[in-house]
């Protein structure tokens, strides 16, 4: 295997990403960001290093989108594939370092919080039309993401500044919150203790964009960025590519290549026909083409897996009877799904969630166990749950690999007596239907929207999320006052003795039943260099470069 | 009768932007919601709807809509939230440059086959062209271009098995022959039978006893007369590919239109879905209109 690069992260991470369906919703950055005060050392955070012989400038690295992202405005991002590019375009006050799993530096040289009050300093860096970065920018970034007028699906992100519900409600103009001190220096004042804000401070949607830019651009901003990332957008065609080159003064220095060209290219196959052709340096690798290359010596380097930060579950309506009323019948579910024969079809690439948060985000070491695939247990658990010889309706989306594994599991429950209706449908019922909580078994998943269990659980489990994330329509109060709690706990034990309880909750009580989580695989080309793997299918490719020759 | 057709198009356009305006409302989902996200709570999804104009009585949002296209606005993206006509105009380009291509392949390559082989009835050929033909007709799109993809793009490593190329790129070399070989299939049948067909009329002894060249009867005469129907047929096909291949689209990924409004519709882009389905229907209205044109010409043509 090619070794990774190792400069900032211990012992050089093989995380790893893959295949994701569009997997709306990750938007991230940044670790466990348990008391989350001081900043990592980390001026190495995007230092480049070498896998195999000295780092070269130069290239062009072609990689793929599955669909055009249209639109790079920080204050839109809510898809997979906008994600894709903006982590490498976009720069915050931090970032997520380039194998997902830990929060690095961005553009603030210091961020320490004093009580709720947030102290900023910002580096000397200047966005990629070579103007400076202000606190001016940052103020008018955050103000644009809570501006009602921008519409913008992620402006909760910042509803633990001061003056943010005036703000989204029309009736301030802007953040009272932040506050700008002089050039290089802000303040962000909180209506109440958030462990999670400097996670939230990494993701993209609170980017920081040029304001005379932005405000230039008018209706082309999103087409047209000017922010401080460590590539610079340079030519987009409408549903055929995306080209961005390197930023000449990124802060952490210039990335190794010279520009990046995202092709915008939806089907598996041909994104395969492009890789072997040599047209195309990175491809996830799907099931047909697994094997071939896993078991060739000459590419098995090349293919790369790692544990993603992601749980597909079961969502239970726990307004409907019989699931929703009887622990039983919920049990018969959990025990009756035969998880490893799903991961078999999928060749290998899930792990079991035995609990609802996924490894990389610190599942409570006591969480193991789960349920164990025994259909004798799940038929004595139906009949007493009341759902033996009941039809129950199991809806999940209508993407043929889902579609197949759900048939498994309903195949499964057939044979534990349990019947159950499978009804795939499209993106857009989906959504309503999960939000109306319109069925009675759903597929669901969850990435996290910033890299915090904060963002992993509330939305799951809060009685205020009903209907917007807690799609099981679960509603427990203690489960909510363990979830605000660890929100206000800026000790770390604390917080995860918090999470740890609502995970074990969630598992006695199972409003969700958890399923697996992916293990995303992916090929690269011999001559990619320095290619770190993201726990989040987000790589960052300013340490990348191209091995000549290779 | 042309100018009154072309009259009538802006009252098509408009009755076609109402109609899928209101097919729109009864598509099922919540595009605000599926804008907004599955964790967005009620209150970012209704200011996403606002911002939308979601919210506002239906007979407003049409009125609004039919408004903004008299002043040639379909309207903002609610994905992108980019203008629908500037991103329909970028991928037009590409499949109006893919239509025109295969057409005219298409037609070069049916008119001349499908004559041989009703000129060469018996042998060998003709059977064979009409299995190839026939073949071509049963293969579906996609197959067709994963097929010219593995053999020209990774076994030749001729042509590039993607991309957006324009007229003079390579990159539309494949996707064009996906297109061109049952196009050109289709009209391979059906000029041989035309050919055939006028072949035993009267009027192409009188010519061969008058002296003339088998040829020039063929060209002359035969294909002159079969012009009106290879013009039905060539239209349709065109109107067909105007609307977007979307599977070839995806296979080579290639930008256009058809990809676009199906996107669209996936993500209930509702005035990207509205605008390309108006835009496809404008540009079938048009090529109808100029075929009836061509009809016109083509009777005049084969009467004098």
């Amino acid at each position: 295997m090619t070794p990774m690069p190792s400069t900032n992260s211990p012992a050089g991470h093989l995380r790893r990403r893959g295949r994701a369906p569009a997997l709306a919703g990750v938007a991230a950055l940044a670790l466990l960001a348990a008391g989350c005060s001081a900043i990592d050392s980390g001026e190495d955070a995007a230092a480049p290093a070498a896998a195999t012989g000295d780092p070269v400038r130069g290239g062009t690295l072609r990689t793929f989108v599955s669909n055009d992202p249209g639109s790079l405005d920080p204050a839109l991002i809510s898809g997979y594939d906008q994600s894709l590019v903006a982590a490498n375009v976009l720069e915050g006050l931090f970032r997520l370092s380039p194998d997902g799993t830990g929060i690095r530096p961005g553009l603030a040289d210091r961020a320490e919080p004093a009580g709720n009050t947030w102290t900023v300093t910002l580096r000397d860096a200047t966005f990629s039309d070579g103007s400076p970065v202000t606190a001016e920018d940052v103020k008018f970034s955050f103000d644009r993401l809570v501006d009602p007028d921008t519409a913008s699906p992620r402006a909760a992100l910042l509803d633990s500044v001061a003056g943010s519900a005036e703000a989204r409600a029309g009736r301030a103009d802007g953040l009272a919150g932040v506050r700008v001190v002089d050039a290089r220096t802000l303040t962000i004042e909180l209506s109440g203790p958030d462990a999670a804000f400097r996670a939230k401070l990494a993701s993209p949607n609170l980017a920081v964009v040029s304001r005379r830019a932005t405000e230039a651009a008018g209706r082309r901003f999103g087409r047209e960025v000017v922010s401080a990332g460590p590539f610079t957008l340079s030519s987009w065609t409408t549903g055929s590519t995306i080209t961005a080159t390197a930023s000449e003064n990124y802060w952490n220095g210039r990335p190794y290549l010279d520009s990046v060209e995202w092709s915008v290219i939806g089907d598996e196959s041909t994104r395969m026909v492009n890789f072997e052709a040599g047209t195309l340096d990175i491809a996830w690798l799907p099931p047909s083409h697994y094997a071939r290359y896993a078991n060739d010596p000459a590419w098995k380097p090349y293919v790369q897996r790692a544990d993603s930060i992601h749980t597909e579950m079961f969502a239970v309506n726990m307004d409907r009877a019989p699931l929703g009323t009887s622990l039983p019948a919920r049990q018969a579910i959990c025990f009756g799904v035969d998880r490893d024969a799903a991961i078999a079809g999928l060749q290998g690439r899930a792990t079991r969630a035995v609990s609802l948060l996924p490894p990389g985000l610190g599942a409570p070491a006591d969480a193991a166990g789960g349920c164990t695939y025994d259909k004798d247990r799940a038929r004595t658990l139906a009949e007493r749950g009341g759902i033996a010889g009941r039809e129950l309706v199991l809806m999940s989306r209508s993407w043929p690999s889902q579609v197949a594994t759900m048939q498994l599991y309903q195949s499964n429950l057939k044979d534990a007596g349990i019947t159950v209706k499978l009804e795939p449908v499209d993106d857009a019922v989906y959504a309503q239907r999960l939000a109306r909580g319109e069925f009675d078994l759903a597929w669901d998943y969850r990435v996290p929207d910033y890299l915090d269990r904060d963002s992993f659980l509330a939305p799951l489990l809060s009685s205020s999320r009903i209907g917007s994330g807690n799609s099981a329509r679960f509603d427990d109060p203690r489960v909510d006052g363990e979830l605000a709690g660890a929100l206000r706990a800026t000790d770390g034990p604390a917080r995860g003795t918090s999470y740890s309880t609502v995970d074990r909750t969630a598992a006695d009580q199972l409003p969700y039943i958890p399923l697996l989580h992916n293990v995303y695989v992916d090929i690269h080309a011999k001559k990619v260099r320095g290619y770190r793997y993201s726990a989040l299918d987000l790589p960052d490719y300013s340490t990348v470069w191209l091995a000549p020759g290779a | 009768m042309l100018v009154r057709r072309i009259a009538m198009i802006p009252v098509l356009a408009a009755g076609v932007a109402v109609c899928c305006y209101l097919l729109m409302f009864s598509l099922p989902g919540d595009p605000a919601r599926l804008a907004a996200g599955p964790n967005a709570s009620e209150e970012t999804v209704a200011t996403v709807r606002a911002a939308l104009g979601l919210d506002r009585p239906l007979w407003q949002q049409v009125g609004d809509y039919l408004w903004g296209l008299l002043h040639g606005d379909l309207g903002i993206s609610t994905r992108s939230r980019q203008p629908v006509l500037g991103e329909i105009t970028a991928v037009l380009g590409p499949t109006l440059t893919l239509a025109l291509v295969v057409e005219v392949a298409a037609v070069l390559v049916g008119v001349t086959v499908g004559t041989l082989a009703a000129l060469h009835g018996g042998r060998w050929v003709s059977p064979a062209l009409l299995a190839g033909s026939a073949l071509s007709l049963c293969l579906p799109l996609f197959a067709i271009g994963l097929i010219l993809q593995l053999v020209f793009s990774l076994y030749l490593d001729l042509l590039p098995p993607s991309g957006g190329g324009g007229l003079f790129s390579t990159a539309i070399i494949l996707p064009a022959l996906t297109c061109v070989i049952p196009s050109a299939g289709f009209l391979v049948r059906f000029v041989r039978t035309a050919v055939e067909d006028h072949l035993a009329d009267d009027f192409v002894r009188t010519a061969l006893a008058k002296g003339l060249t088998r040829r020039s009867v063929v060209v002359g005469h035969v294909l002159r007369s079969a012009l009106t129907p290879i013009i039905a047929v060539v239209s349709t096909d065109l109107a067909r590919l105007l609307g977007g291949v979307a599977l070839v689209e995806v296979v080579f990924a290639r930008p256009g239109i058809g990809k676009y409004a199906f996107d669209a519709l996936e993500t209930r882009d509702l005035p990207a879905l509205l605008g390309s389905l108006l835009v496809i229907s404008l540009l079938v209205l048009l090529v109808n209109t100029l075929a009836d044109a061509a009809y016109d010409l083509a009777d005049r043509r084969s009467a004098g």
